[in-house]
């Protein structure tokens, strides 16, 4: 395996009942739980705390442990920048005053910034299970069940199988650059941020020549085997009913939270 | 040769702080997004069939493989950061603006299952933001500016450069208006905070792009759609 | 030196047999104005392996592409079993032609192996059943079903090939057209290559700088230079004049690289 592929996948090979699960149940089962999840009140503690248990349960059924889980949920950390300024914003009582500056954050602020992050971990805990345990081919054949155009269905499996291919070009051509890039000791190096903008620019056209060039040769390699503009793809087993109704299951349970909690 | 593309990977993931993980923007407005999204994909693909057709799907798949690329190309700003592009206006510039979404939605789309890079609910925003404003905004942008330059390369590629940036800032706009809306940040602080950071994004992105367009323009003029003939494309051996 | 194994005489002895590949005159010149071929004619018999030699940018590759089709001729005829290849005739002919690219990065386009292997026949418009069965029989003969369902950015060169010449197979065509493909193998997986295309009982065009192969395995032996051909004749011949090969910038194989078959 190439060590771009290393990077890039992040299924982690295990042997568990989620990893065999059919990604036909698994994505809608993930993407409509993490709609659920999104919808949660400003301040919903109870719902939140239900949602949470699919997570753990996840997290021991996929055998990667919450550890795992944990650490894949700190992508989105970047992103609470965006939410904090609401503590601040939102008129309420005063719970704290920062120093120095003097800003005010209200108590009905700090609920909804923890909100927020909350139910957004929670989401991005339930599709880290789903990377985790699926592999990417197994998610794209998965589209072509929801009646996604067969043209684009066929786009983004070529789209996958050429990430690596015109990936590794990328390394490789910014392994070049960065082996040239010396720099001499009391030496201001490196150009201006202009110039190495124009370098970056440079390496992207070069890439597009051998990409359009590359994108003729499989091109005519379909062509090749019969291709004549109608994509086909082998049709799959239908999905068993027990994980149809797993998957179910999953959402209802969701659902059910957050109606349950609106109801009370 | 690991630290060099873990480097990569890194860049591209961090990305411009525009894709909304899950859970920033409430349910109503993600739906409305992937609503949206549909649509618009609904109609570049019948568009793209009719126009690229048979080669339609090597072209894209293989075009979505260089954008996700070129992402990567960073080049060091100050300070360790480093900058690199999104790549929406000039997928558009190569392309036209319909192809360019698709392939755009398969890079967005991409990063976000493959990097958890921007949420699923939320998916249809960011391709929205990220994959088809900017191909519309950038074309648009450089479709105006085109005909008034009288092929002088000069301003054709400063013009190419601000219609990139242009359509970095009104991802950025878009993006604010969509956290605001959903109450999750309040406008008056997210609109300038991300028109003010993807002010200093976009000239990267403007730079990159017109030093893209300006290597091809030198080096394979003949691959630039207005002077690409329909036929000349067949079978490269 | 134009000798021919495959004579006229051949062709009298049975009237209704066609040649299985029959150029004619061919020219082809590049979009941007590359005269590749210029009038080319080859003639190869049902069954018959047959090596492309020549310097880099004498053709082989351009001459591949047009047998099914993908580049059209400007002047000349390409004919597949007698049918000549037109229009109408090039979906048909493709399914009798099965090409392998000289790299198997463009080749394997499918997100796994077995959906690219599957590719040919499904494509072909075969029944779900018979493209399953084609596929795996294809898979197994290069020795590479247990890797059905990895993704091509996962195995090495040799193996990419291999399920790049699985490919081919699984089309079920009975001439297969192959550029380079023992480029860049190592020395065990180039073995395998040339038994696996040495039990192949179809009728094979080899375009290859591995004059070793060529010596194991092809019989016939084309030199192209220029976009014609400057010799053809028995393997053997070919290779022992060193002033042809010479002069069309070949290197003759050392002595014990020789069949003495
Ligand atoms: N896509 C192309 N566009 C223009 N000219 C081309 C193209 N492909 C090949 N040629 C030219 O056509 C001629 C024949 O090339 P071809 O690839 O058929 O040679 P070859 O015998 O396969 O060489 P090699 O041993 O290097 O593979 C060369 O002069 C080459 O430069
Ligand atoms: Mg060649």
């Amino acid at each position: 395996m190439t060590a771009f592929a290393a990077v890039v996948e992040r299924y982690a090979a295990r042997e568990s009942v989620l990893h065999r699960a059919d990604a036909r149940a698994k994505v809608p089962a993930v993407f409509l739980t993490v709609l659920a999840v999104t919808s949660t009140r400003e301040g919903d503690w109870l719902a939140l705390a239900l949602l949470v248990i699919p997570v753990v349960v996840g997290a021991y059924a996929s055998k990667l442990g919450p550890w795992f889980v944990l650490r894949r949920t700190f992508l989105a950390l970047p992103f609470v920048l965006a939410v904090l300024p609401l503590a601040f914003t939102r008129p309420g009582e005063t719970v704290l005053t920062l120093p120095v500056v003097g800003w005010t954050a209200s108590d009905d602020g700090l609920t909804a910034v923890a909100t927020i992050l909350a139910r957004s971990w929670i989401a991005v805990a339930i599709t880290a299970l789903l990377v985790s345990t699926t592999t990417v081919v197994e998610i794209l054949r998965a589209l072509r069940t929801f009646r996604v155009p067969r043209l684009l269905v066929a786009t983004i499996f070529f789209a996958y199988r050429y990430f690596f291919v015109i990936g590794e070009e990328a390394v490789r051509m910014l392994r070049a650059r960065d082996s040239r890039s010396a720099s001499i000791p009391g030496h201001r190096a490196g150009g201006t941020l202009r110039w190495r903008a124009r370098v970056a620019g440079y390496m992207v056209g070069s890439l597009f020549v051998r990409s359009l060039d590359r994108s003729e040769r499989v091109y005519a390699a379909m062509q090749a085997r019969g291709y004549a503009g109608e994509p086909q793809f082998l049709d799959h087993a239908p999905l068993p009913v027990r994980q149809g109704v797993g998957a179910a299951l999953v959402v209802a349970y969701a659902v059910a939270v957050q109606v349950g909690t609106r109801l009370a | 040769m690991m630290s060099i593309t873990q480097a990569a990977i890194q860049v591209t993931s961090d990305g411009p702080g525009m894709h909304i993980p899950d859970g920033f923007v409430s349910a109503p407005v993600a739906a409305a997004g992937w609503v949206a999204m549909v649509g618009i994909l609904a109609v570049a693909v019948r568009v793209t069939n009719r126009e690229l057709n048979e080669k339609a799907v090597p072209l894209m798949g293989v075009m979505a493989a260089f954008i996700f690329a070129a992402q990567m190309m960073n080049f060091p700003v100050a300070g360790g950061t480093s900058g690199h592009m999104l790549g929406g206006a000039l997928a558009a510039i190569l392309l036209g603006p319909w192809a360019a979404m698709i392939v755009m939605t398969a890079v967005v789309g991409f990063k976000s299952v493959l990097f958890q890079d921007g949420g699923i609910a939320a998916l249809g925003l960011n391709v929205l933001n990220m994959g088809m404003l900017t191909a519309l905004v950038g074309y648009a942008s450089y479709r105006t500016a085109e005909p008034l330059l009288r092929g002088n390369r000069t301003a054709l590629l400063a013009s190419v450069s601000v219609a990139a940036w242009i359509s970095v800032e009104v991802a950025a706009v878009s993006t604010s208006l969509q956290l605001a809306v959903s109450g999750s940040s309040p406008l008056d602080v997210v609109l300038p905070a991300m028109v003010g950071v993807h002010a200093l994004i976009g000239v990267g992105e403007g730079l990159i792009t017109a030093a893209a367009l300006g290597f091809i323009m030198t080096t394979r003029a003949d691959l630039l759609p207005q002077r690409r003939p329909a036929s000349s494309s067949t079978g490269r051996g | 030196m134009t000798l021919r194994p495959s004579s006229d005489g051949a062709q009298a002895a049975h009237p209704v047999a066609h040649p299985a590949v029959e150029v004619e005159g061919l020219h082809f010149t590049y979009p941007d104005g590359t005269a590749s071929l210029r009038g080319m004619s080859l003639s190869v018999q049902p069954g018959e392996k047959v090596a492309l030699v020549g310097p880099n940018g004498a053709g082989k590759s351009t001459l591949l592409l047009t047998l099914n089709g993908i580049l059209r001729a400007q002047r000349g005829a390409v004919r597949v079993f007698g049918q000549t290849l037109d229009d109408s005739t090039v979906r048909a002919i493709r399914a009798q032609v099965g090409l392998l690219f000289s790299n198997p990065d463009d080749q394997l386009f499918s997100p796994t192996v077995f959906e690219d292997v599957a590719f040919g026949p499904l494509h072909m418009g075969l029944p779900r059943d018979e493209v399953l069965a084609r596929s795996r029989e294809a898979l197994a003969a290069v020795g590479m079903l247990e890797f059905a369902e990895r993704p091509p950015h996962r195995l090495s060169l040799g193996q990419k090939k291999r399920v790049a010449i699985a490919t081919v197979l699984s089309m079920g065509t009975p001439i297969l057209a192959l550029d380079e493909p023992s480029a860049n193998l190592d020395p065990m997986s180039r073995r395998e290559l040339i038994a696996l295309l040495a039990r192949l009982p179809l009728t094979i065009l080899v375009a290859t700088h591995d004059l070793a192969l060529v010596a194991d395995i092809l019989p016939r032996s084309v030199l192209l230079a220029e976009g014609s051909v400057v010799a053809d004749a028995p393997t053997m011949h070919v290779l022992n004049d060193s002033a042809l090969l010479g002069a069309h910038g070949l290197e003759p194989l050392s002595a014990h690289g020789h069949p003495h078959a």
